[in-house]
């Protein structure tokens, strides 16, 4: 076997060992997946997207909660008065019996809402009055027979009880057959007819006490208490007229539906709480040294709680530095390794480096207020201002003494979205429903942001609000 | 055009440890680092930690450059996984993205590394059975003596089985310098494997 295959042979069955620890070290160089790469670009957004999302998911789902209760409640409500008014329906109908029996109406609602009457007792009522009226009738034709001579005489007046008997069941026929006839008027007309007849009765008795006074004493006397006796029937059949009943029914009927369109399942309207809020401007004093502003918005969580998420956009900060040299003292880092990506590598004289820079930050704080007597109250807060975006104007010369030329770019440096923590007590001035706020604060800051050093570790807070909700 | 490409379709199984996780096969593997899953990548880089450490090891002049050379070779090879096709053996791939990192390695760091000349290289009479008692590992300590444009040649044409057609190409020199550097280095490597075994000779014996 030739030098050159004993060689192969060796090496390429020589499998070296996995070390372990080689996959930590080299995964590190793999390129991030994209939300990573998202994450680390736009951290700053995306926590403040987060923060702002969460906030609003927590104040929609707090006042869908709020909805829901307030629902039930009214419903609870609504039943209970249901209750409380069947209840007392049900003792006040007790009072009288026709309240009573109108109370089983209720069974018939169909009925009522028709507005039909019963005229099937009504009819009922009617034949009862007939038969009386027919016995009555009855009475006083055999009276009629007794005297013959009065028969006689009477002779054409006595076929009237007839005619005026036909004539009654012609009404009830007539009433059987249109029953929407049978009311106040028809009522009427026939008691009107029961009166006549009895007119005639009377008449006819009249005639026969005549006859009878001349034939004796007694008859007369039995006649008359038998007159009486009709009278009675008559006055008792006049009070058990139909149409009042029928007026006492109807008022009745009335306030019935009434309740029942009370006691309809109707849905109550919803109604959106909202909770307190406030919209307005805010603007920061930041490190008593540059000025931020931007609109704000407060929500408050409970009386005197409230959470506030603002955006402040700031002005400009210039700082200038001679030589890169300076820059490099100010700020510990080279010139040209700090903005490489828009510096040229090559060496060469740089001069007058000016930046400014502005930047985005999202204060998120919670307030706690104390009242006074007054429009003014106290108030207390707490929270960070993250940072959203960073921006630098640079520009600087370049070139050989005399020749210099100037060179400007935008660089967006890396923000530190989380680095300091404030606390603040203000006070708060409020005027129907405009708000003013005045907070000193103190910054504690725990990463150092290269872009916003301040000196002072105080700022100054002020916003003017406008407040909805109740 | 590689003329022992068969024994380098599939790498041998290079470990065998008792992974309480799923096994997954080849193609679940790299559907997996398509999608960029760092499940699926953890998995490929052990399994072809070892093969692309032997190929490494062969191009790189010093211990930290193996390193250099197999992250830039699997970088590559997560980067690039979208070209291979499927109906190839994986191996075959993963060795040519190797070798060629490799070269672009030596090209980008060695490249300007003067050449020994052939005048300094002493002839010894050589016997091809030292070969055996030394191991690979031997074999490959001993080559990070070749210079590096020589020990380039010996591995692509001897243990990778390039032409010197391809070599020149992928070196960017003449076929004929690829043969004479080739030669130069067999030479070297003959002299350094007796020089060796002399040594390990009397130093047992010493012992």
């Amino acid at each position: 076997m030739s030098f050159d295959k004993k060689i192969r042979e060796k090496l390429v069955n020589h499998i070296p060992k996995y070390d372990s620890g080689s996959w930590e070290n080299f995964s590190k160089m793999l390129p991030a997946p994209w939300y990573t790469k998202l994450f680390q670009n736009s951290s700053g957004w995306i926590v403040g997207g987060l923060s702002t999302t969460a906030l609003l998911f927590t104040i929609y789902n707090a006042n869908t909660k709020t909805e829901l209760l307030n629902d039930e409640i009214t419903t609870l409500k609504i039943q209970i008065e249901n209750t409380i008014q069947a209840d007392n329906k049900i003792i006040t109908k007790t009072d009288t019996v026709y309240i009573t029996r109108q109370i089983e109406k209720p069974v018939y609602l169909t009925q009522l809402a028709e507005k039909d009457f019963d005229f099937e007792s009504a009819n009922n009522k009617i034949e009862t009055l007939t038969k009386k009226i027919a016995v009555l009738n009855r009475r006083v034709s055999d009276k009629t027979q007794l005297n013959g001579d009065t028969i006689s005489r009477t002779n054409q007046t006595s076929e009237k009880p007839a005619n005026s008997e036909s004539k009654i069941e012609q009404k009830i026929s007539t009433s059987r057959g249109n029953k929407k006839d049978v009311k106040d008027g028809s009522i009427a007309q026939h008691s009107v007819d029961l009166n006549g007849i009895d007119d005639m009765d009377t008449k006819n008795s009249t005639s026969g006490i005549e006859s009878k006074s001349v034939s004796s004493n007694d008859s007369y006397i039995d006649q008359k208490s038998r007159i009486n006796e009709a009278k009675s029937i008559e006055e008792e059949l006049n009070n058990a007229e139909l149409p009042k009943e029928k007026a006492t029914i109807i008022p009745e009927l009335k306030a019935l539906e009434n309740i029942i369109a009370k006691t309809d399942p109707e849905e109550p309207k919803k109604k959106i709480n909202w909770p307190k809020m406030r919209f307005g401007l805010n603007s920061d004093y930041l490190g008593l040294k540059v000025l931020a502003t931007g609109p704000t918005a407060e929500v408050f969580l409970a009386d005197k709680f409230s959470f506030n998420a603002s955006a402040l956009f700031s002005g400009q900060i210039e700082t200038k530095h001679p030589f890169p040299k300076d820059f490099n003292k100010k700020t510990g880092k080279e010139f040209n390794q700090e903005f490489r990506n828009y510096v040229d590598q090559k060496p060469a004289l740089i001069e007058n480096i000016t930046i400014k820079t502005s930047f985005v930050k999202l204060p998120l704080y919670f307030n706690y207020y104390i009242n006074t007597w007054s429009r003014f109250s106290f108030m207390v807060s707490a929270g960070t201002k993250l940072d959203l975006s960073v921006y630098q104007d640079v520009d600087y010369f370049v070139g050989p003494f005399g020749q210099q030329i100037k060179r400007k770019f935008e660089a967006k440096p890396k923000a530190k979205t989380f680095n300091n923590l404030f606390y603040g007590m203000g006070v708060q001035y409020k005027y129907k429903n405009f708000v003013g706020q005045l907070t000193p604060y103190f910054d504690f800051t725990f990463r150092n942001a290269d872009y916003f050093r301040p000196k002072k570790n105080f700022g100054l807070n002020g916003s003017l609000k406008f407040e909805f909700g109740k | 055009m590689c003329r022992n490409k068969v024994y380098l379709t599939q790498p041998k199984p290079f470990f065998v440890f008792n992974r309480k996780k799923k096994n997954l096969n080849l193609d679940e593997i790299l559907d997996g680092c398509l999608k960029k899953r760092p499940a699926a990548q953890k998995e490929l880089y052990e399994r072809f930690y070892g093969f692309a450490k032997s190929i490494a090891l062969r191009y790189a002049s010093r211990g930290d450059e193996v390193h250099e050379m197999m992250n830039d070779g699997f970088l590559k090879v997560f980067s690039k996984l979208d070209l291979y096709d499927k109906g190839q053996a994986f191996g075959a791939w993963f060795k040519t993205v190797m070798v060629r990192t490799c070269i672009d390695y030596y090209r980008k760091n060695h490249s300007r590394v003067g050449m020994v000349d052939i005048d300094d290289i002493h002839y010894l009479s050589y016997e091809d059975h030292l070969i055996e008692k030394l191991s690979a590992e031997e074999i490959l300590d001993l080559m990070k003596f070749l210079p590096p444009s020589y020990k380039a040649v010996f591995s692509l044409y001897i243990v990778d089985g390039y032409s010197h057609a391809e070599i020149g190409k992928m070196l960017a020199i003449n076929e004929g310098t690829s043969r004479s550097n080739l030669s130069k280095a067999r030479l070297k490597m003959q002299e350094l494997i007796k020089k060796y075994t002399s040594e390990v000779k009397d130093y047992r014996n010493v012992i």
